[in-house]
Order: structure tokens, then C-alpha cells, then sequence
């Protein structure tokens, strides 16, 4: 079997996560193309843009799940999918939700890679979890059965799960989707406070009204990059109707322009972004 | 307690009754993963695409039973990689596909059979079970292939439990989840073989399913379902064979029943 690394200590220098000329061929067109960034140790990075932008496709690459048609992408400066340290978060978590197992039993499973075949978790595992589930601030549901979980819950424990597998790097596609405004806080801030420990953190996110306070960096794609840099300077009138073009709507208003975008599907418009005039 | 150690003094029922109790532990074990990922049907399918296995077996080697044995097994372990690569590529969605292949075979199955005459006994033995039949090398390997499905299932719990409940998690961790998919369905493949003599082709999903279903209702945790599925198991095997012995029943059928007795009784204490 291959080797994996471990996510040992790494100079804090050395970037979390690079990528250079990304491409990802669809069936026609390319679902991703000429995507260049780093993403620092401890930085946090929102992904933005319309559905089909290919935002799923670059968190799938960076994860190792689909395999780049061009470009590179290096992870703390080793090729992709042979890291544990790599925390990924998919849209749609295809996870058995009615498995019979309690919070601590999912966050345990975090422990399974670091563990190795045949052997057993061992009583270091178990305070890792705990731990884990108290940096989430999940240790009160800790014997809860996962199916009785609200999705803000079931979103903080996954995170768990990942710190429990010691991730240096979390990768959470569309983390806030279904979840009511107070939940969507919760996880941003958690994010936050994680990426402040030193955690690189790379979201997608269809909520541009939170990006500006809660990320460090915002990248706009629209299969290709349209904007990289601060929130401020990425989420600008012009720069979203690059993006998101006739799906935008930029509405004069008394308090500033009010941005409606059809976030989620045709027909169903939605308030995300307002600015001052 | 005679009526405990009355059928014990016969041989062919001693034999029975261990067939039965290994083949339940294997089949709850086994069986607690198969419900969990969703694989009911295909597990039906696999068991019933063993029988054309068993008529060949039983056309070319007519009288010996152990061959015909063997003839299931190889034929068991084919199908689960055929199924493996059924999933994988192809239009047809995966459903559909099994539900050809099995149908196919198992006419295919029953044709081999009727093309020898007086068939008819023994074809029911095969769909149904033939357990008071098992001979002493019959319970050699039934208890050496329990004995192994549950080893195997131990030794790779954690990793079995990580892909059933969270496959593409299972992935990011570099777990072999391809490696791990074939060798559930070489499980079930081994498992259903073990309860051929027990319950038959055409019960044996109920041994795969009914316990660890059981078990999943009752339970809060994994190993608590898989425990719970091993004692509904046994025990249906245990009490089905007595039930068949003092109401003359066919003893595949009266394992059945017991093992969805227990399932109704514990659908009011479900958590």
C-alpha cells in the first residue's frame, strides 16, 4: 500500500494548499479552468459564484476525489490525495444518517485513518474525539444518537470528526445550506475561531452577505477566476455581474444597492448582499 | 427439560442444530452491514444466484452432496464479482441490472435440475433447505466458512462501519473502499452459501436481513445492533429447529417464522 502522510508538522511558512492552472474538463466546456491560488496556514478562504461555477469540482480536486485534466495542485507541497490532512466536508453528505451511532462514535471514525488496519481505537483516540467535540462545542450531545441531530449539529460534528483526524486543512462545500440564519453564524464563527488556531479553511458559500466578515480571502469564480483578494475588493458590483450576469440584479434602494441573486433555483430569488452606497 | 434433550439422542439433529446456530452468527453479522448500506436486494439476489451452481453440481456429481456444496460456493463468489462489475459501469441503473442477472440465473438454475428426472424432491431441498440432511463434512465446512465471515468481519469492523456509514469519508482517508465493497459482497456471497442447508435459496435473505433488522430497531449503537442481531439469530435457529421437530414442519420455514416473530415483538420497543 501507498504511504500516507500523516500531516506531521509542517514550517509555518510553507502554504496549506497551492494550486496553478487548474483545469477540469467537462463534457463540453471546462468546469474549471486557469484557477491559481494559495491558500496560507491559518487563512480562510470563501468560494463564490453562480451554481455550476465549479465550485464543487475545485473542492473535489483539492480533496483528491477527481483527478485535475491540467495544472497542479500541491498540498503543504505534496500531491493531493495521499493526506490526512485534509478535512472535506461535502455538499450533500452521502452518510447513512439513520447508522446506529452516537456523536462520539462519529467523531471516533476520524481517528480510523490515523489508526491503521486491524487495530483498535485506543484510549489516546477517544480523549482526541472528546477533545474534538469540545472545540466544536458539541461535548453536551456527545451520546446523542446522530439522527436526532439538527443539520447545524450534524455540520459541527462533521467538523469534529476532522479535527479528531487531526486535519490541517478543511475543505466544507456549501456547509451552510438548509440552515437557519443563527446556525449559518455558528458554523462561520467556528470556522473563524478554527482558522485563527491555525486551521486553513476553504468554503464555498452562496451567502455573500457573510463572506466579508467571516473569511480573510474571497475567490469569485465563474468557472474561471473573476476576482481573488479581500471580500471588500472582490464582492463589487462589477465583479458579481461578471459572475453571475443575468442571474444578478442590482437594485437601487435608499440604504444602497441591493443585490438579488437566484442563489438556488430559477424562480426562487434571494436577498444575499447589500452594500452602501 | 426432556423435551430440550429428547431430539439431541439423534444424530442428524445434533448436526442441524450447530449448522443452524454457525450459519445464524454469520448471517446476523454479516447481514447487520448488508441492511445498513442498502444491499437487501442485491443479497436476495446473489443467494438466489447460486442455483444453477447447485444443479450443476448436482447433475455431474449425483449423490454427493458436498460437491454440490463447493459447486455453491464457486458459483456464490463468481456472482458477487459479477454484481461488482454490474455496478460499476453500464446504463441500466444497478437495481435493474441485478434484478436480470438473478432472474436469469435462477431459471437457468431450474432448468439444469428438471433436465434430471425426479427432480422435483430435491429441487425443493435446494430452495428450501435440506437441514436435517447436513453430514458431518457438511458441518466441517459450514462452521470453517461462519467461523471465517465472522473473523473477517471482527478483524475489519472499524473499516467495514467507516464505509457503510460515510463512503466518500471513507475515501478521503485513503481507506481501499473499492477493495472494501467487493469484499462485503464476497461476504454475503460465503454467508448465503452457509445457509443453503438451513433455510435454502429462497429463504436465505431472511436469515441476511430479519435478525439484523431486528437488531437495528432495538439498538442505539452499531455493536449493540450487531449483538442483538447475533442473539435474535441463534435463537430463531435454536428455537425454529425444536419448533420443527415437535410440530413436523419444515425446519427452514420454522426458522424463518421465529426469527419474524422476534421482528413484529420488538416493532412496540423500537427507539
Amino acid at each position: 500500500m501507498k504511504r500516507i502522510a500523516l500531516c506531521d508538522p509542517h514550517p509555518p511558512e510553507l502554504p496549506a494548499v497551492e494550486v496553478r492552472d487548474l483545469r477540469v474538463d467537462g463534457d463540453e466546456a471546462p468546469i474549471l479552468a486557469g484557477v491559481t491560488f494559495s491558500l496560507a496556514q491559518g487563512e480562510s478562504l470563501a468560494v463564490v459564484g453562480p451554481n455550476g461555477a465549479g465550485k464543487t469540482t475545485l473542492i473535489k480536486a483539492l480533496a483528491g476525489l477527481i483527478k485535475p485534466s491540467a495544472g497542479e495542485i500541491r498540498i503543504f507541497g505534496g500531491p493531493p490525495g495521499k493526506h490526512l490532512c485534509l478535512g472535506y466536508l461535502p455538499q450533500r453528505s452521502e452518510a447513512e444518517w439513520n447508522f446506529p451511532a452516537t456523536v462520539l462514535d462519529v467523531v471516533l471514525m476520524g481517528r480510523v485513518g490515523r489508526n491503521g488496519l486491524f487495530r483498535r481505537l485506543t484510549r489516546a483516540d477517544r480523549l482526541k474525539a472528546e477533545e474534538a467535540l469540545a472545540r466544536v462545542g458539541l461535548s453536551h450531545l456527545s451520546r446523542r444518537r446522530i439522527r436526532e441531530l439538527s443539520g447545524g449539529e450534524r455540520q459541527r460534528m462533521l467538523i469534529a470528526r476532522a479535527l479528531a483526524q487531526e486535519a490541517r486543512i478543511l475543505l466544507l462545500d456549501e456547509p451552510l445550506a438548509g440552515l437557519d440564519a443563527p446556525a449559518q453564524e455558528e458554523i462561520l464563527s467556528l470556522l473563524r475561531d478554527l482558522s485563527r488556531q491555525g486551521l486553513s479553511v476553504l468554503v464555498s458559500i452562496h451567502e455573500l452577505d457573510l463572506v466579508a466578515n467571516y473569511f480573510d480571502r474571497a475567490l469569485l469564480l465563474r468557472n474561471r477566476p473573476i476576482a481573488l483578494g479581500r471580500p471588500q475588493e472582490v464582492l463589487t458590483p462589477e465583479n458579481l455581474r461578471a459572475a453571475y450576469g443575468k442571474a444578478l440584479h442590482l437594485i437601487p434602494t435608499p440604504e444602497g444597492t441591493l443585490a438579488l441573486g437566484e442563489a438556488c433555483c430559477p424562480g426562487e430569488g434571494r436577498e444575499f448582499s447589500r452594500r452602501a452606497p | 427439560m426432556s423435551f430440550l434433550v429428547e431430539p439431541l439422542k439423534y444424530g442428524f439433529f445434533v448436526r442441524a442444530l450447530i449448522a443452524a446456530l454457525a450459519a445464524s452468527a454469520a448471517c446476523a453479522t454479516v447481514g447487520s452491514f448488508v441492511i445498513l448500506r442498502g444491499m437487501t436486494f442485491l443479497g436476495d439476489a446473489l443467494a438466489h444466484a447460486v442455483l444453477p451452481g447447485v444443479a450443476v453440481g448436482y447433475v455431474l456429481h449425483r449423490g454427493n452432496r458436498s460437491a454440490v456444496f463447493y459447486w455453491a460456493l464457486g458459483t456464490a463468489i463468481a456472482t458477487s464479482f459479477a454484481i461488482g462489475a454490474v455496478g460499476k459501469r453500464g446504463r441500466l441503473k444497478e437495481d435493474a441490472a441485478i434484478g436480470v442477472v438473478f432472474a436469469g440465473m435462477f431459471a437457468l438454475g431450474i432448468a439444469l435440475i428438471s433436465s434430471v428426472r425426479g427432480y422435483a424432491v430435491d429441487l425443493v431441498h435446494f430452495l428450501f433447505g435440506n437441514i436435517l440432511a447436513v453430514s458431518a463434512a457438511d458441518l466441517w465446512l459450514i462452521l470453517g466458512l461462519s467461523l471465517g465471515v465472522i473473523g473477517i468481519s471482527l478483524a475489519l469492523w472499524k473499516e467495514l462501519a467507516l464505509v457503510t456509514f460515510d463512503p466518500v469519508f471513507a475515501r478521503t482517508l485513503r481507506l481501499p473502499t473499492e477493495a472494501m465493497r467487493h469484499l462485503l459482497l464476497l461476504l454475503v456471497a460465503v454467508t448465503v452459501v452457509t445457509t443453503l442447508r438451513v433455510v435454502g435459496v429462497a429463504l436465505a435473505l431472511a436469515m441476511l436481513v430479519t435478525p439484523p433488522a431486528t437488531g437495528y430497531l432495538l439498538a442505539k449503537r452499531f455493536p449493540g445492533m450487531v449483538a442483538m442481531a447475533n442473539a435474535f439469530g441463534i435463537l430463531s435457529g435454536f428455537l425454529g429447529l425444536y419448533l420443527s421437530y415437535y410440530l413436523g414442519i419444515a425446519p427452514g420455514a420454522a426458522v424463518v417464522l421465529v426469527a419474524t416473530g422476534f421482528f413484529l415483538l420488538s416493532l412496540p420497543f423500537r427507539r
